[in-house]
């Protein structure tokens, strides 16, 4: 994935989860987006129900109590 | 005599997505607003399998699963939005941002300019913009705003996805365009018409000045006149200020939880303060809205005692209608903050009664969050209210103590 602010390529992490009565339950998580999709084909062949695909890049963040930067997937 | 330009990003969010993610392209996807929320923009991919517009995700999920459906990330389109507009405005002095997708730019004189006639032209603009920032766009070219509109709308059947009406191609895009595809007739409006006897913006056109003064007022003469090809409301790249601002999400899930709340709705606070110092401007009224498991909408507005921009002065207002309205017994969908009556910060009415230190303290800390944020990235410092028991759904991390 892009990163919007600088343009570079970063890591991010392609969650797929089920909607169901109001649920949302996570089925898959890869930071390969062709494996979320390789995923969604076959997980859409099988059940024939489709998928809510998020895609959370990664965020560097500075933690200032320990006086580091982190990294975490954020929406 | 004038040309004006329509430029209209194909399925914009879906473009933006695919930007970011090239392994989209050629993909049925779909954004939707939320996990709760609807379909917002279709791929070309996905209009073909027959998803349409505004569909809940729960239900297109059963009926079109085949279909990828990602949430929609607001601050990324914005951000694309601006350097697609960016790139319009290296070409004309003249360019009307109309929406995050459409900008009409003022074409006039250019050919003279650039040494090429108006298609060659457009061609090499929605190259430029697709070779810098990955988005397909529509050009719809003519005389006025209105058949611009409706050129633009024609182009989206076209091979290269560009169109320009003149006097005589125009009089044969009127007989074919449907009176309510018109740019300002609506439904019920395009209803009454039919009841009149127009089906055709071409039977629009032909009926006396008079006859449409009477019924439909100057608005009616003005898409008269700019469907025969006078422009009437020129470009104009002056800024207007909103008549409002708002910001509301649903839940994930439902709630009644009076600190889950005023949680979620500092959340909106902070977003809509940070759009309100972006343009310089205080707001003197603000209406809190809330939605019911069973789609009931509240909503209630407040007077403020004096214009403000900062979030802890609105937020204060801001819970006491919340407490008004809130009933324990009910579950809540979404919550959001309409704020209105807008004033220039710079021609603020001082206060007789000193509020004026205050004031300055909170538009410096305002600045401050702002300027952070820039530097930083968005949510870095987080104002509002906290409840550590709730869970951070939105994340909102430092506590106001903490963030003083």
């Amino acid at each position: 994935m892009l990163d919007i602010d600088t343009g570079e390529q970063i890591t991010a992490l392609y969650k797929m989860s089920q909607i169901k009565g109001g649920k949302k339950i996570e089925k898959f998580s890869t930071t390969d987006i062709s494996r979320a999709l390789k995923f969604h084909k076959w997980y859409v062949n099988r059940y024939k129900e489709g998928l809510y695909t998020e895609i959370l890049p990664m965020k560097k963040v500075y933690n200032p109590k320990e006086k580091k930067i982190e990294y975490k997937w954020e929406l | 005599m004038n040309y004006i330009a329509l430029i209209d990003c194909d399925s914009f969010f879906v473009s933006c997505e695919r930007k970011l993610n090239p392994e989209l392209k050629g993909l049925p996807v779909s954004v939707v607003s939320g996990e709760r929320g609807c379909i917002i923009s279709r791929s070309k991919e996905a209009k073909a399998i027959g998803v349409p517009m505004g569909i809940p995700l729960f239900q297109a999920v059963e009926k079109y699963p085949e279909c990828i459906y990602i949430p929609a990330n607001h601050y990324a389109y914005t951000k694309i939005s601006n350097s697609v507009m960016n790139i319009l405005k290296e070409f004309s002095p003249k360019v009307e941002v109309y929406s995050i997708d459409e900008a009409f730019v003022d074409f006039t004189g250019l050919t003279k300019l650039y040494k090429k006639n108006y298609y060659d032209l457009a061609f090499y603009i929605q190259q430029k913009i697709l070779n810098e920032t990955d988005i397909p766009v529509t050009i719809g070219i003519s005389t006025s705003k209105t058949l611009a509109k409706l050129a633009s709308d024609k182009a989206k059947n076209t091979k290269n996805r560009i169109s320009c009406a003149g006097k005589m191609t125009s009089q044969k895009l009127l007989k074919r365009t449907e009176i309510d595809e018109v740019w300002g007739i609506g439904h019920r409006l395009g209803l009454k018409l039919r009841g009149y006897g127009i089906k055709t913006a071409y039977d629009f056109i032909k009926r006396d000045n008079s006859w449409i003064q009477k019924r439909f007022g100057k608005n009616g003469l003005v898409t008269k006149s700019e469907l025969l090809g006078t422009m009437i409301s020129p470009i104009s790249n002056e800024i207007e200020l909103p008549k409002s601002i708002s910001d509301t999400k649903s839940f994930l899930e439902f709630s009644s939880d009076m600190n889950f709340l005023k949680n979620e709705l500092s959340i909106h606070i902070h977003n809509c303060c940070k759009r309100l110092r972006k343009i310089d401007c205080k707001c003197s009224e603000i209406g809190i809205l809330l939605k019911t498991k069973d789609f009931k909408t509240y909503y209630e507005k407040k007077e403020l005692d004096y214009p403000m921009n900062f979030e802890f002065d609105i937020s204060k207002p801001a819970f006491e209608i919340l407490e008004k309205m809130y009933n324990p017994q009910t579950l809540y969908r979404s919550i959001g903050i309409v704020l209105e009556k807008f004033n220039s910060a710079a021609e603020e009415q001082l206060q007789l009664f000193n509020r004026n230190g205050n004031n300055i303290q909170s538009e410096r800390l305002g600045k401050s969050l702002d300027k952070l944020e820039q530097k930083f990235g968005r949510n870095i410092v987080r104002t509002g209210f906290v409840n550590k028991n709730i869970p951070f759904k939105q994340g909102f991390l430092t506590s106001v103590q903490e963030t003083e």
